[in-house]
């Protein structure tokens, strides 16, 4: 940035106290109802019933619930993935098809699930993708399936259907958006050079929108690791995701300690997933 | 030939995985307004019913589970934007002592989400006397990190001639807040709005804990009433539950799509 635009840039010195009145709100909310959680939630989790230092609540956490979060990594990072993947595929159509009927078909189409909470569309899912579901039966009378082959997806795959299919288009959203604010000029001197449509996406558009889909997956993979409907309700079965544990030691056992050990290490995989994000912001917004 | 062909090919596939995609809604809506007979079957000549509709509607009191999740996302929405765009303008505009530590501190809370702070929050709203309020499920996100960093970001392109010209015709520095930065932050704030109403209207861990009551509670905890076990299962008046609780956003949708596209696309998140 040239040296004038810093200086323009560059904030008002102003009154000390008007700004500090301006941050005041929102710095006591934070303070109050995130900061001081965490940090009791951190005591909490590495204390026991009578107060004393003690790491036997995350020996249990590790104990019971290790494969649960190897579980809760591999869907989120599995569904992350695939809403990445599929959020390129869509933005790119978008930009760069050329079937308008199409076109316009998936503009229409790819947001609905924006606006369905995750318990419906959990809900949606469970009936959906049953075993004897809509699904297997549609299959069954349209001959494709045996019924005695019929299988549910009321497991893993389940879990991951659902959170591709409703965070996909808050992702596609923000990735075609970056994309059709891109100069053209260079797509179509790519165009023009004989690059094929793949091409052009992997090799121009992709790293120009690479920051905002960060943003998109981040975001995802934060709100994919607090969501406790979608575990509950579309596979009941073990293993399952660190929120149904947590939810499971409070509600079973008022097990607080191993609750906050599993509310710990969830915070701690949400929270490498998100530096990423904030190094990024920081280096790409300005120091803050 | 082969360009139509291709054209062609193009439109079904796109079709066809347009239908894929909205299949479980399509399924949702089919069996809502169908027999229970039919709930898990396909027959075109299958009779229309509301039938579904009654019975949910009568199953829960959703007209009071409607205006508490109206409530909801009002005062939530409402909260986040004074409080984010107080904080965001001062970040973005002002230096001022312990600037840096406490932007890291609104930063951080997009690491974790306050979903797995429920425990003590729940502590906390008891010690408030806020336990199944509006104002108790509301308080844990009216200080939104990402409401302050996305409008920190689109402050921080506001050009700076027209706040030392708003000035100059004798503004305030609330002044330039209202009539400089928030007009031109409007496709930021209504992206931002959207989402948030979205996010909030769907929310469903944290008032399933923090209510206990009718008169409070939102539509998404009202509708778990029917995810469970002694109200049978019945998927008719499931879907029909579940297409009366998100029935209001898509129809929002429907009519505002335009808008809240485009503002997405103005709002350049990044």
């Amino acid at each position: 940035m040239p040296k004038h635009e810093e200086l323009l840039r560059a904030p008002v010195k102003e009154s000390r106290i008007l700004p500090l009145c301006l941050v005041a709100p929102a710095l006591l909310t934070v303070l109050v109802l995130f900061v001081y959680p965490l940090c009791y939630s951190l005591v909490t989790a590495f204390v026991d019933k009578g107060g004393q230092p003690t790491l036997g609540n995350f020996y249990r956490a590790f104990e019971f619930y290790s494969v649960d979060i190897g579980f809760t990594v591999v869907i989120v990072t599995l569904s992350t993935f695939a809403v990445g993947v599929l959020a390129i595929a869509i933005g790119g159509y978008l930009t760069l098809g050329e079937c308008a009927p199409a076109v316009a078909l998936l503009r229409w189409v790819y947001r609905w699930p924006l606006f369905i909470p995750f318990v419906v569309a959990a809900q949606c899912m469970r009936t959906f993708l049953a075993k004897n579901g809509l699904m297997n039966n549609s299959l069954v009378s349209l001959g494709l399936l045996d019924p005695q082959s019929t299988v549910g997806f009321l497991d893993w795959r389940g879990i991951v259907i659902t959170f591709v299919w409703k965070q996909l288009p808050f992702v596609a959203l923000l990735v075609s958006g970056a994309m059709a604010s891109l100069d053209r000029t260079t797509i179509e001197a790519a165009r023009n050079l004989g690059a094929g449509r793949l091409r052009i996406l992997v090799e121009i558009v992709v790293p120009q929108v690479r920051p905002t889909l960060m943003v998109g997956l981040i975001l995802s993979f934060v709100t994919m690791m607090s969501v406790l409907s979608v575990p509950i309700m579309v596979s009941g079965e073990s293993p399952t995701m660190i929120t149904v544990d947590m939810a499971f030691r409070i509600n079973n056992y008022g097990d607080y300690g191993a609750a906050n050990a599993l509310g710990f290490i969830s915070y701690a995989l949400t929270g490498a997933a998100a530096w990423i994000y904030l190094r990024r912001g920081i280096a790409g917004g300005g120091k803050p | 030939m082969s360009a139509r062909v291709g054209r062609w090919l193009n439109t079904v596939a796109a079709w066809m995985l347009g239908i894929l995609w909205l299949l479980p809604l399509l399924y949702a809506v089919w069996t809502a307004f169908h027999p229970a007979e039919f709930s898990t079957r396909f027959a075109p000549l299958a009779p229309l019913t509301l039938e579904n509709f009654e019975a949910a509607w009568a199953a829960a009191p959703f007209a009071r589970y409607f205006l508490n999740s109206f409530l909801l996302v009002t005062a939530i929405l409402a909260g986040q934007l004074v409080l984010c765009t107080l904080a965001a303008f001062a970040f973005a505009r002002f230096r001022f002592p312990g600037r840096e530590i406490a932007f890291v501190l609104v930063l951080v809370q997009l690491m974790i989400m306050p979903d797995v702070l429920i425990v003590e929050n729940y502590a906390t709203m008891r010690r408030f006397g806020l336990i199944d309020t509006v104002a108790g499920m509301a308080l844990p996100y009216v200080a939104s990190a990402f409401g302050i960093f996305l409008l920190r970001q689109a402050f921080k392109t506001v050009p700076k001639e027209l706040e030392e010209a708003a000035r100059v015709e004798g503004c305030g520095t609330l002044g330039i807040l209202w009539r400089v930065y928030v007009p031109l932050a409007r496709p930021v704030y209504i992206a931002y709005a959207l989402v948030s109403v979205s996010y909030h209207w769907n929310n469903f861990l944290w008032p399933l804990i923090v209510t206990n009551s009718v008169e409070t509670r939102p539509l998404t905890v009202g509708l778990s009433v029917f995810a469970s076990t002694d109200q049978g299962i019945d998927w008719s008046i499931i879907t029909a539950a579940t297409l009366l609780a998100s029935g209001p956003l898509l129809v929002a949708f429907l009519i505002f799509q335009r808008q809240f596209v485009q503002s997405f696309l103005r709002a350049g998140i990044r």
